[in-house]
């Protein structure tokens, strides 16, 4: 089988840290390789190109492309090898960007030596892939959707799996939202940008959608089923394929710092940046209302990505509907004065807070106010700022009574310590389990006063002096607090009016976008195709936004008559010969998904979503995971453990929804971290079969990290509460055998996590370290070395 | 990349220059032209320039009127293309730069109306007016010996244009101060007898035909124009005083902004022109200001103002206020680029006269990963061959015994004795399990 080994240099991302030579050189002489190219930008058209040249020349039969994350590329990649003629699944991507070179730049020997490993590793797994085939269906419909925060991306991508074709027109250089910058979301707390950005990143690589950013729908003519929409798409003056979304370059050197509307203007940009670190696309954009043209980046920029020359496009499409999910913005609290916002430092306003608490915002998640960078201990949530007001707006904004109360919480756990006060008119938990959450708010010890604040004043030190009725007691009081935090409503967003225009769709009074009727027909608007989704019709939480989305979707769908679907192929498959019938993973199945017929299992295909769990618990290893198979994976631990090149050696099983992603964060935010793991990808640490950590460690490495979705989270469900139990079990065992069960390290964590990622990786590298290698505990106990 | 910046001062002129591996950009500022007007202050989009002491440096200080700090600097160029008195120089790689937007520079002699007579040159305050005189007296040799003859200067005819002066020593041009209420630089022209030899010439050099002589004429031609004259741009700010000055509308002159000129006369009596003068003496430019005869007071003549704003910041009394209502700027005709919106709000600021916006406030701290190890301080250890060869047969066991239903069972149903299952020795029970 003949295989071939393309190395990315992604200009000097790669190539300044991993010694490029070195490691062709070495792929040359691994078992197997026949053909090793390095390229420049592999993922550039020229890239591609010498990729596709060389399959076919070379007749290679299977590709390993060493570059960034699957995340970026993947896609990219299966295409040009489809494209030469080769199975789009016959090939395995070795993450040696976000999760070797740009997270190990100081320590160039020790890249390039894991760069080696994870060469290795790969090239293990390439020999073991098998053609794989999508289920394809005809796609002939096609929707506009206007606005790309998680309504619109929710649509976009319902329809794009029904096979429709989706137009996503966002304004801003990234798609995403308010929601992609939130912290975390109430009612279950989820990290708010781990259960988006997996949408985000789907529906930017959706082969059915065409995400327009940057741009806005200008002229839209015609009728229901035939729309004719004209699309002005402003220059972003960075080539959207050649950036590589390696940002330092280019934001290091522009002298211009400006505050990010993207932190809510609490955080600092660069006149060209990226919007937050897990912006769709990756890709740096140039703020026209900022650049002043010093020119440094075109300079700093090795692919020459920066084209000051792009002109405006007009784009014309044709759809036959129109989802308009245009969202809101948030209210602009200078306008209530007696609070003071703008003036006094120390008062910020609930989506600042958002940013501050953010693993991936200014402070890293931090909670510090703005004076003193220091921790305040005494904070104030004041609701209802521009909601609920005849100065202002008379209605309710509906979700800040929730938002304040998952703030409180949060900031309570992570700093029990603190004292915090939320100022209220009424309580208004309105969904299901809201209520229990308030109450579970007021356990944990956060007090609540109701009364209006009539005026905020700012001492010497920049704490703050509340002044208040409380309504409760009939009582008028003075209180200080080190930093307060305005609970600011939704306003419609600034594009509405333009909209209702151009659409011909009419707003309310309030500014929102009216609908024919707001209980029997609440998407629906005057003008036959075109529905409204989301904030874009009045203040609501993410999971009504959702809910009318899918709305909008199934009418859309009802009009045009459902077409074709294609789905990816990691589904599980039982192999007939060694099914022993136990039914074990027929039991384990929590979406039921497995049948048993004749005394064997049967997947059903199509709805198996591919987590694994099943797989992890057959004893017979007669289920085979696509893409992840057990051989597959078992050969990429053999490769790894064929040589050490580093101490301790930590293999790692990273899920691909979160713990991937919080690794490739720590790489976008260029995080310096150990570099003594070796990652594996699964799709779920419910696939991680307890014979691989055993294999693993009978190999001989000195620990094995199992990372997944924080509990609650995980994109299966429930295959991060399989993984936890069976780790257990085996840490149990490990203590048996004399083994320090520390070795074998579970985490749980969020995509959004990349600083803890980070720090928990070193944290287990310093354990290790302590232990020596594996085995080391026996040898002391038994006396055979002295335990230093 | 790296950037290198430094600052440099070379005579009168601060050179600071920005260095990168492709790339060196200087900017040159020349603090003796520069009167403090603050248009670059409130222009420069990063902040990078401060006011100096200008009432100080008005009434005598040596000091430069602007402050530009070079590391904030981005070397963007919208000072040197604001400057109405062009007190900068910016350079790319060697070579003038093309600013997208720049003040209007236009000035210039009509070659064909100009009789290339004095009087531009003499009241141009910053001596952009530059005249190369084609021919004089002593060009020709021929003299009239003992001709006594007689001259007539028609004064009701003479403008006092200083053609006759500049041509032959006879005529004497009495100059005086050109001030702002009464611009013409000379009073009276006297004729030296002496010096004359009747030759005739200067009736043919004087453009009004204001002088008349008895004589004889010698031989020899003259030029078509007496001088040429022309404007020097970069020395040039549009004060106008030449457009006014000359009598044959020989001059296209275009300010560099509009707006007015506000003299608190209430306040007045605080004002002490002879003592101070600090708005005389900083208008050096344009030449605005003066000493009312009438009143003894400061007066000004807006005719002469470009509204640049500096007097306003020279006053140690605060009496005066210059409001702009705008600059007038070319575009340079091309796509816009990323920056063209920045350039304009440049000169709204500078006409608004506003600081570039900074960001309320910045909350940023660092990250907090701390490295364990440092790069080559770590050996590779292994793991002691014989305890891994003995741990690998008990791993063995492990995997054999995960093999079977039923301990797999125990696995995901959570029992207690898991533990024991998994750990058994496959051989001594497991068999007769099955």
């Amino acid at each position: 089988m003949k295989t071939g080994v393309f190395i990315c240099h992604c200009g000097l991302n790669i190539g300044r840290v991993v010694n490029i030579p070195e490691l062709v050189e070495y792929t040359k002489k691994l078992d197997g390789v026949d053909f090793v190219k390095d390229i420049q930008y592999a993922c550039s058209d020229s890239g591609q190109e010498e990729i596709i040249q060389a399959i076919k020349d070379e007749k290679l039969e299977r590709v390993v492309i060493a570059a960034c994350s699957p995340k970026m590329h993947e896609v990219t990649f299966r295409r040009a090898v489809h494209q030469a003629g080769l199975n789009p699944y016959l090939v395995e991507i070795a993450n040696i960007r976000e999760q070797c070179s740009w997270v190990h730049g100081d320590k160039p020997k020790s890249a390039t030596d894991k760069a080696k490993d994870l060469v290795r590793m790969a090239v293990a797994k390439a020999k073991h892939l098998k053609p794989l085939h999508r289920i394809k269906r005809e796609i002939t419909k096609k929707v506009l959707v206007i606005g790309g925060g998680v309504a619109g991306i929710e649509a976009a991508l319902d329809l794009a799996d029904s096979g429709t074709q989706v137009y996503l027109v966002e304004k801003k250089p990234t798609i995403g939202g308010h929601m992609a910058r939130f912290n975390e979301v109430f009612p279950n707390n989820d990290c708010s940008i781990c259960i988006l950005a997996p949408k985000m990143s789907c529906a930017l690589t959706h082969k059915n959608i065409e995400v327009f950013t940057n741009a806005e729908v200008i002229e839209v003519d015609g009728q229901v089923g035939n729309f004719r929409v004209r699309i002005l798409r402003h220059p972003r003056y960075v080539d959207e394929d050649l950036c590589k979304g390696c940002i330092d370059d280019c934001s290091s050197v522009c002298p211009v710092e400006v505050s990010s509307e993207f932190d809510y203007t609490i955080g600092p940009r660069k006149a060209i940046y990226l919007p937050f670190p897990q912006s769709a696309p990756l890709v740096a954009a140039i703020d026209r209302e900022h650049c002043i043209g010093c020119r440094l980046c075109e300079e700093a920029c090795q692919p020459d990505a920066i084209k000051f020359d792009q002109p405006p496009e007009e784009i014309e499409i044709e759809v036959g509907a129109i989802i308009v999910a245009t969202g809101w913005k948030p209210f602009d609290a200078r306008r209530k004065e007696e609070y003071g916002y703008g003036r006094h430092e120390n008062v910020i306003t609930t989506y600042e807070l958002e940013r501050i608490l953010s693993a991936s915002g200014p402070t890293f998640g931090q909670l510090v106010r703005p004076s003193d960078l220091r921790t305040p201990s005494k904070i104030a949530f004041i609701q209802c700022v521009g909601s609920r007001d005849e100065k202002t707006n008379p209605y309710c904004s509906r979700v800040c009574c929730m938002v304040s109360l998952k703030n409180a919480q949060i900031i309570k756990e992570r700093y029990p310590e603190a004292d915090v006060t939320i100022f209220y008119i009424d309580i208004r938990a309105f969904g299901r389990g809201y209520e229990e959450y308030y109450k579970r708010t007021q356990e944990m010890g956060v007090r609540f006063i109701r009364g209006r604040v009539a005026e905020i004043r700012e001492n010497d030190d920049s704490s703050l002096t509340l002044i208040y009725e409380d309504t409760l007691n009939s009582e008028i009081n003075e209180e200080n607090f080190d930093m307060v935090v305005l609970s600011g409503g939704l306003e419609p967003a600034e594009d509405s009016k333009k909209i209702s225009n151009i659409l011909n769709i009419p707003l309310g009074e309030d500014g929102f976008f009216d609908v024919i009727h707001p209980k029997m027909r609440p998407v629906e608007t005057g003008v036959e195709g075109i529905f409204v989704v989301g904030t874009a019709t009045g203040p609501k939480d993410i999971q009504d936004s959702l809910a009318q989305a899918g709305l909008a979707v199934a009418k859309i769908l009802k009009l045009f008559m459902r077409d074709q679907v294609e789905l990816e192929p990691y589904s599980a498959v039982v192999m007939e010969d060694l099914c022993t019938g136990c039914r074990i993973c027929h039991d384990v199945c929590r979406a039921s998904n497995i049948r048993m017929e004749n005394r064997k299992a049967i997947v059903n295909e199509v709805a198996c979503k591919g987590c694994g769990v099943c797989a992890s618990a057959c004893p017979a290893g007669a289920i085979e995971m696509k893409n992840f198979t057990d051989e597959q994976i078992l050969a990429q631990i053999d490769a790894l453990t064929e040589e050490r090149n580093t101490s301790p050696l930590i293999l790692g099983f990273l899920c691909y929804w979160c713990a991937y992603g919080a690794a490739d964060l720590a790489g976008n935010m260029k995080i310096s971290y150990e570099p003594n793991l070796r990652a594996i990808r699964v799709l779920c640490t419910g696939r991680v079969d307890p014979e691989f950590v055993i294999h693993a460690f009978k190999r001989g490495v000195d620990g094995v990290l199992v990372a997944g979705c924080r509990p609650g989270e995980c994109h299966y469900q429930f295959g991060n509460y399989f993984a936890e139990h069976r780790m257990n079990l085996l840490k149990d065992m490990l203590k048996e055998m004399g083994i320090n069960p520390a070795r074998l390290r579970t985490l749980w964590l969020s995509s959004g996590e990349g600083t803890k990622f980070a720090e928990e990786v070193n944290d287990f590298v310093r354990e290790l370290r302590s232990m020596g290698p594996l085995g080391n505990e026996i040898a002391v106990s038994k006396g055979v070395v002295d335990g230093d | 990349m790296e950037i290198n910046r430094e600052v440099d001062l070379e005579g009168k002129n601060f050179i600071y220059t920005q260095k990168t591996d492709e790339s060196v950009r200087e900017l040159k500022f020349n603090y003796e032209r520069c009167n403090g007007c603050a248009i670059c202050v409130y222009a420069c989009p990063v902040r990078a320039i401060e006011l100096g002491p200008i009432k100080e440096i008005a009434t005598g200080l040596d000091a430069p009127p602007i402050i530009l700090d070079h590391i904030k600097c981005t070397y963007c160029g919208i000072c040197a293309a604001l400057c109405p008195f062009k007190c900068f120089e910016f350079k790319e790689n060697g070579e003038n730069v093309e600013f997208p937007i720049s003040l209007t520079k236009h000035a210039r002699i009509i070659e064909n109306k100009c009789t290339g007579c004095k009087l531009c040159e003499e009241v141009c305050p910053t001596g952009a007016i530059k005249r190369e005189i084609a021919i004089k007296r002593e060009d020709f040799p021929e003299k009239n010996e003992g001709l006594i003859g007689e001259v007539k200067i028609d004064d009701e005819k003479c403008n006092l244009c200083g053609i006759c002066a500049d041509f032959c020593p006879a005529f004497i041009l009495i100059e005086k101060e050109v001030s702002p209420d009464s611009i013409m630089p000379f009073e009276q022209l006297l004729f030296d007898r002496s010096q004359c030899d009747y030759c005739k010439l200067c009736e043919e050099v004087c453009p009004e035909k204001a002088i008349s002589v008895e004589g004889r004429r010698i031989k020899g031609e003259l030029p078509d124009k007496f001088a040429k004259v022309w404007i020097e741009l970069d020395e040039c700010s549009h004060c106008d005083y030449c457009r006014v000055i000359c009598p044959y509308d020989a001059v296209e002159n275009s300010k560099t902004g509009e707006g007015r000129i506000v003299l608190f006369e209430e306040r007045l009596d605080r004002c002490d022109p002879v003592g101070c003068a600090a708005c005389i003496k900083i208008c050096k430019n344009n030449r605005v200001w003066y000493v009312s005869r009438e009143s003894g007071k400061i007066a000004y003549n807006k005719d002469f103002c470009v509204y640049c704003g500096a007097c306003k910041y020279a006053c140690p009394q605060d009496l005066i206020d210059v409001q702009k209502d705008r600059l007038f700027t070319k575009e340079l005709p091309s796509i816009p680029q990323p920056w063209r919106e920045s350039w304009e709000k440049a000169i709204e600021r500078a006409v608004s006269e506003e600081m570039a916006p900074v960001s309320l406030r910045v909350v940023k701290t660092e990250r907090r990963v701390s490295p364990v190890t440092v790069e080559n301080q770590e050996e590779i250890n292994f793991p002691d061959p014989d305890i891994l060869e003995s741990l690998s047969k008990k791993f063995d066991m492990v995997l054999e015994n995960l093999n079977k239903p039923g301990v797999r069972l125990l696995i995901e149903k959570q029992k207690g004795n898991a533990l024991k299952k998994l750990l058994e020795d496959p051989n001594a029970r497991g068999k007769n399990k099955k």
